[in-house]
């Protein structure tokens, strides 16, 4: 179920009605946790909940045999290893693998068809895959490393796992974060449960308020439906593609550490304000924190990160962004998107030495890094390598635009006006000190908080699933 | 103020700002959480019927049940129409599981040019609403039902409204639970549906076997005793003249099978009737029709 339907409205309300009764306890706490979650996931299709399950065990089992068993810790940690990355290909690869192989082959001559003879059951993408095998896999990884004791009780280690509030779309949450967590009484005072109802708020505002009223004009124009064209046109399609992932994406991560806090734990920030970056590098550090660090402790560091010279920082630098993007889907068009964050991050390390550039004001430079990634997100959006390339010909070839498409959409170009308002408000109360003092002085959180809940019922969009969980 | 006096005032602080703003905003054209409650009951209600019309957008924007039958007696009707149907085997059984098994039986049936193509046969608006699964359906029966006193509210039209802007466009729908959609578009445009007409008709020309099988459904339907009444939905003369001209359906030789097969066709004056868009009538038109249409078949039930 999702965090913007009725249903899970009524899940929520039993799940805290119910929440007290059961969280003092370690055991009864774990299980509710467990069955409330496998209950969510499962609300999607029950036979998903096979898949997690068997992919828990898996790492369940093995974090507790490198513990017991140090001599065979290799063996099983490449156990884990193939039993999550494995069901991660068979569900989310064996189709573009199958395609890409297919084509290769058409190409040397040879006629193949893989495709057809992928599995049925190998074609349905279980919500999230991707989110809990990496999860999962922190676990064995971290316990291999030593970083990490294995939990010994399974509902522990389930309710890390399975927590439904990030298990569908992230945060990646880490073992060793969430475990000691997960071990206490959770404690919430008046002031966490406001933090809570204010972070759950703001993420229903932008996903259902912000990013479901530009998708219809979002998917228009790559559907074809848009009946506009042109280069202002085409800018302001990437500019509201860029808000509505980011609200989407953004809005989840805030709605599920709102349920966590709720619940008296605590999740890290997935994203801080990322288009208000001063570069791409920075970018990273704002942008799917829990996956830019996931990958940074998991791939880029252990390949050898920058401590191996410039150039083969770059090598690995490009190797972790086009997996990123690989992981994003099972489509040549992320990995191209991968890549040209890695093209404009290698860049960046050049031009960020020259002295001139250097002096350019930070606005400018904000600006110049919001380019880049609307220019990256086209390959993500787009269907097509040959789409892509048509709409980015469209940006940057300066032909002319109907204007019409301003009014058409006025409804869209509203909500992406409020968007980046909310964006700059956020850096105008971040640098100013009085803007600060004013802003508790009449405690405007309450208004609007209050304003927010009102426009998420006056103004949603027409119900649209989360962008990520196909991820 | 602490965290638990915010906790206490947010709520209340939304409800009389809510109030507030849907007394002072106008009520929005379209409230699509009843449309969407309208078509899952449409498609998924087990209720039947001894009256049903049945076809495309030309259908549910056209007939208007309350005029077919007479209030007063028992027999009830329904609009069973979708947005591009085809007559597909699907379609016709739905149909004929939603008439009554006794009694007075009458299917009148919208047929256009594009009923029997390719495209209209997969009938994609109509499976929209019948493939979701259980849950949803409940969901949108029995809760979004609720959620049509909080309608969606856009930005352009609450503009439109305090700037006191003269209405330069408008395409307005009002779903009704009999299926029926009252419907007009401001300003009248004619032509409008030329164009994507005429693209309809591109690789996709009438199917004869389709033609077939729905005949030979009239004729199994006619034998259970059940008057199949067809009709060509009225639009406008450029419109029949297009589709007649790309669409490679034979009205007369149709006609002739469908009467064969022991149908019942009737026929109505284009200049009677006002569309809006070339395609479908206005609202006004589309009661007169269904008047006129009330009387025709009033006949049949006894």
């Amino acid at each position: 179920m999702v965090f913007n339907s009725l249903e899970f409205l009524l899940f929520g309300l039993l799940f805290f009605l119910l929440w007290p009764l059961f969280k003092k306890k370690d055991n009864p706490r774990w299980l509710y946790l467990v069955t409330a979650s496998f209950l969510f996931y499962g609300w999607w299709d029950w036979r998903f909940l096979f898949l997690i399950i068997g992919s828990g065990l898996i790492d369940y089992f093995s974090g507790l045999w490198i513990d017991k068993f140090p001599k065979f810790r290799k063996q099983f940690l490449i156990l884990s290893l193939i039993g999550n990355l494995g069901s991660l290909s068979i569900f989310k690869y064996s189709t573009f693998f199958a395609t890409s192989l297919d084509s290769l082959f058409w190409k040397l001559g040879v006629q193949t068809n893989l495709v057809a003879n992928i599995p049925e059951f190998a074609l349905i993408l279980p919500v999230g895959i991707s989110f809990y095998t990496f999860q999962s896999l922190s676990y064995t990884i971290d316990v291999y490393r030593g970083r990490l004791n294995p939990t010994k009780n399974i509902l522990h280690f389930f309710s890390y796992l399975s927590m439904f509030p990030q298990l569908v779309a992230g945060p990646i949450v880490r073992a060793k974060d969430l475990l000691k967590q997960l071990s206490k009484v959770p404690t919430v005072n008046a002031l966490q449960v406001w933090h809570g109802i204010k972070l759950i708020v703001f993420g229903l505002f932008q996903k259902v308020v912000i990013a479901d009223n530009l998708s219809s004009f979002i998917d228009a124009a790559f559907s074809g439906n848009g009946h506009y064209n042109g280069t202002l046109y085409w800018w302001v399609i990437m500019v509201a593609f860029a808000f509505q992932i980011y609200c989407d994406f953004s809005g989840y991560s805030l709605i599920a550490r709102g349920l966590a806090k709720t619940m008296g734990y605590h999740f890290k920030m997935n994203f801080n304000h990322p288009y208000l970056s001063s570069s791409l590098k920075e970018f990273w550090g704002r942008w799917h924190i829990s996956l830019s660090t996931w990958f940074r402790d998991y791939v880029y560091i252990p390949l050898g990160g920058g401590r191996k010279g410039l150039y083969k920082g770059m090598l690995f630098l490009w190797i972790t962004m086009l997996l990123s993007g690989l992981w994003h889907g099972a489509n040549i068009t992320f990995i191209v998107w991968g890549g040209m964050h890695a093209l404009f991050l290698t860049l960046e390390r050049f031009y960020s030495k020259v002295g001139i550039l250097r002096k350019t004001p930070k606005g400018v430079w904000i600006l110049i890094t919001f380019v880049q990634a609307c220019v990256a997100w086209v390959f993500f959006r787009a269907e097509s390598m040959e789409q892509s390339l048509t709409v980015l010909k469209s940006m940057f070839t300066f032909t002319s635009s109907d204007f019409q498409f301003l009014t058409t959409y006025f409804d869209a170009m509203v909500f992406l006006g409020i968007a980046i308002v909310i964006e700059i408000s956020v850096h105008v109360k971040r640098t100013k000190i009085n803007v600060q003092t004013v802003y508790r002085k009449f405690n405007l959180d309450l208004v609007f908080i209050a304003i927010a809940l009102v426009t998420i019922v006056m103004f949603r969009g027409e119900g649209q699933q989360f962008i990520y969980f196909q991820f | 103020m602490t965290a638990k006096h915010k906790i206490i005032f947010f709520l209340p602080m939304a409800i009389v700002i809510g109030v507030v703003l849907k007394l002072v905003f106008p009520t929005p054209n379209l409230n699509d959480s009843y449309r969407d409650y309208c078509w899952v009951k449409k498609t998924h209600s087990t209720e039947k019927f001894n009256v049903l019309a049945v076809g495309d957008s030309r259908i549910y924007k056209g007939v208007n049940p309350i005029y077919l039958v007479d209030e007063k007696s028992e027999i009830n009707a329904a609009n069973l129409g979708y947005s591009s149907a085809g007559y597909s085997k699907e379609y016709l059984s739905f149909v004929s599981r939603r008439l009554k098994d006794k009694g007075s039986r009458v299917i009148l049936c919208g047929i256009t040019p594009y009923s029997f193509t390719l495209e209209a046969l997969k009938n994609e608006h109509y499976h929209s609403f019948y493939d979701k699964n259980k849950k949803e359906v409940y969901k949108m029966l029995y809760l979004s039902g609720y959620l049509k006193t909080f309608p969606r509210y856009s930005p352009g039209e609450i503009w439109d409204y305090f700037s006191e802007a003269p209405v330069t466009h408008l395409y307005f729908h009002d779903f009704k639970e009999n299926g029926w959609v009252k419907s007009f578009k401001f300003p009248f445009d004619s032509t409008a549906g030329l164009i994507p007409y005429r693209k309809n008709f591109v690789d996709n020309t009438s199917d004869d076997t389709a033609v077939e099988e729905y005949l030979n459904w009239v004729k199994k339907m006619s034998d259970k005793d059940v008057e199949i009444i067809g009709f060509r939905p009225p639009s406008t003369l450029a419109m029949e003249q297009l589709e007649d001209s790309l669409s490679g359906f034979n009205y007369s030789s149709f006609i002739s099978e469908f009467k064969q097969n022991g149908g019942v066709w009737l026929t109505f004056s284009l200049k009677d009737y006002v569309s809006y868009d070339g395609s479908h009538l206005h609202y006004e038109s589309a009661n007169k029709f269904s008047k006129n249409l009330g009387l025709k078949i009033d006949k049949y039930l006894k």
